[in-house]
């Protein structure tokens, strides 16, 4: 009793839980990225002139419980100050995820989600297809944002987007919204949507700070070195290689 | 004791009128629901601390119930449970809301309680009910059934907040086609098919359905009946022998038609935020001769879009059971 094999879920105490999960083979799974897009836009071809991100919300598929509040906090906070309410993250269902040993002990069956949202590309390919700079690069947060007042919703930045999303009915919401990349057409609107940082909101992005997962781990009821949603800095070499293994789906997990 | 300030009204006009102007107005019929809430002293930021009553029980008219064979049931808004219950026009040909009325708690309370409050009653989430949790029903920040005990909570169409629509009524008008006659605040009138009468928490978290200030259920009007209908209702209550609120309850309405279902609706309660309509398995027997094999695949399929929470499992299995025999009793 006691010994290290006994402690922490039968891992080995030695390793940290995201090396853990990566020895699973489970670190990447689940995030049905095109493997090669982030990669390619995080190989350090920084485009010249485009300012980057000040944080990049960073989502761990293990850690997601699919409670649907990121989403519908996000339609909220930016309905609230007049913005189009498509939600800027959405949570889809993928078998082939691998939960957290934590989330496994504190929410059952409940798992086995992932997240998709912006990442706002260092070279940002959606930005210079805007035929009327409708996508600006935002000062304070340096988010790729679009400003609604200017889009004429030609649809050209959701082209340019090379993350393309799952089929919709893997959507864990019941709600529709015809997304292809990370870009949306709001059709009430008719202008197009993408995750801003919620760069109008003091606090910084309502998802993280709503998130049940990491309120819990903040709170230390529950045990994680990484959140369910979080905002890394791009600027460290070390948050980059993070998000490329996580961002990045191994090959037999790809759609 | 708190007091608050009560008025009697004499028409819906005058009601709305005096909602309207007045966020902390709010109507009171049975006020089995509403006294309870005041009582307990629920309040947030999203839901002020009602001062001010308006009684719509006094309205002339406002608890007729009439049927005509041409043209279907008119119910007001106040008619009470028990008169539903007790209807020869109701039980003989909307058998299944008469027991869904019947099924909603105790005879006291049923004697008060009148159909709108039955619709349009708040959820019974415990966090939401308990001052000390300012959860997103309150105009809160955090869903404490997603973190916490949700034995009693939704396992189909959650997002952001977990309550399960507590209605009885509900699911029994869903699904015999009926519409909502709307009193509006500006002084107009709406009618609104129920399937589109309860929102959920994407919608606006702060409320269950589209009655915004000032608005008020004035009456409910179902069709009536096509020749070869039959319908259930059934409720599955923790405890049996006396009253509760429904773990999950189930109405469903089949028209049979040469021996096959021709058109059928199945809506559960107490399993999602809103009255949940099993579209699923409506398609599945369609077109159908039922058998018990027909009904459970139907079922099974209903639930397969369910993601249930730490405590609710058992709600999956629950409302599959609850699919096969209702489906199997309509046809019968």
């Amino acid at each position: 009793m006691g010994s290290d094999a006994d402690s922490g879920g039968g891992k080995p105490a030695d390793l940290s839980r995201r090396a853990f999960l990566r020895g699973t083979g489970a670190a990447a799974v689940g995030v049905a990225f095109v493997g090669f897009g982030l990669a390619e836009a995080f190989r350090g071809a920084w485009a010249p002139g485009i300012a980057q991100a000040s944080g990049v919300i960073m989502p761990d598929p293990s850690l997601c419980i699919g409670c649907l509040t990121c989403e519908v906090e996000c339609s909220d906070v930016h309905k609230a100050v007049g913005l189009s309410d498509v939600p800027r993250i959405r949570i889809y269902h993928r078998d082939s995820v691998t939960v957290d040993p934590e989330i496994i002990a504190s929410y059952g069956a409940r798992g086995q989600f992932f997240q998709h949202v912006c990442v706002q590309c260092p070279d940002a390919p959606c930005l210079p297809v805007c035929p009327v700079k409708a996508l600006q690069v935002e000062s304070r947060t340096g988010a790729r944002v679009i400003d609604p007042e200017t889009c004429i919703a030609c649809g050209k930045c959701e082209q340019a987007c090379i993350f393309p999303t799952p089929i919709e009915s893997e959507a864990v919401s019941t709600q529709r919204y015809g997304q292809k990349s990370r870009i949306t057409r709001d059709e009430k609107l008719n202008v197009y949507a993408k995750c801003d940082l919620c760069s109008f909101r003091p606090k910084g992005p309502a998802c993280i700070e709503r998130c049940p997962v990491n309120i819990k781990i903040n709170q230390g009821q529950l045990k994680s070195d990484v959140l369910c949603l979080d905002l890394l800095k791009p600027v460290d070499k070390a948050n980059f290689a993070k998000m490329r293994d996580q961002q990045t789906a191994p090959k037999e997990a790809r759609p | 004791m708190r007091t608050v300030k009560y008025t009697k009204t004499t028409s819906w006009k005058q009601a709305s009128a005096a909602l309207a102007k007045d966020p902390k107005a709010l109507a009171i019929a049975g006020g089995s629901d509403l006294l309870g809430m005041i009582k307990e002293g629920l309040e947030g930021k999203g839901l002020p601390r009602y001062e001010n009553l308006i009684d719509i029980r006094t309205i002339a008219g406002s608890d007729a119930i009439t049927f005509k064979a041409s043209d279907g049931l008119t119910i007001g808004a106040l008619a009470t449970l028990s008169s539903l219950e007790n209807s020869d026009d109701v039980k003989k040909n909307y058998p299944a809301l008469a027991r869904a009325a019947g099924a909603a708690a105790s005879p006291n309370i049923r004697n008060s309680g009148t159909l709108g409050g039955n619709i349009n009653q708040r959820p019974r989430c415990w966090y939401y009910r308990n001052t000390e949790f300012d959860c997103y029903k309150k105009g809160g920040e955090f869903c404490f059934a997603v973190t916490g005990s949700n034995a009693y909570h939704a396992i189909l169409n959650g997002e952001l907040c977990y309550i399960v629509h507590p209605s009885d009524t509900a699911p029994a008008l869903i699904a015999l086609g009926a519409s909502a006659v709307i009193s509006m605040a500006d002084g107009g009138e709406k009618t609104v098919p129920f399937d589109s009468y309860f929102t959920g928490p994407r919608v606006d978290v702060l409320r269950e359905n589209i009655l915004k200030q000032g608005d008020l259920l004035k009456e409910v009007r179902i069709p009536a009946p096509k020749a070869g209908t039959g319908m259930s209702f059934l409720k599955a209550q923790r405890r049996g022998e006396t009253y509760d609120f429904a773990l999950a309850n189930i109405a469903t309405v089949i028209v049979k038609k040469d021996g096959k279902v021709d058109d059928s609706r199945i809506v559960l309660s107490g399993v999602a935020p809103t009255p949940y309509r099993a579209t699923v398995a409506e398609e599945a027997i369609k077109g159908q001769a039922i058998t018990a094999q027909v009904a459970q695949a139907a079922a099974d399929k209903a639930l397969l879009q369910a993601r249930p929470m730490t405590d609710n499992a058992y709600k999956v299995g629950l409302a599959k059971s609850l699919i096969v025999r209702s489906i199997l009793e309509a046809w019968a």
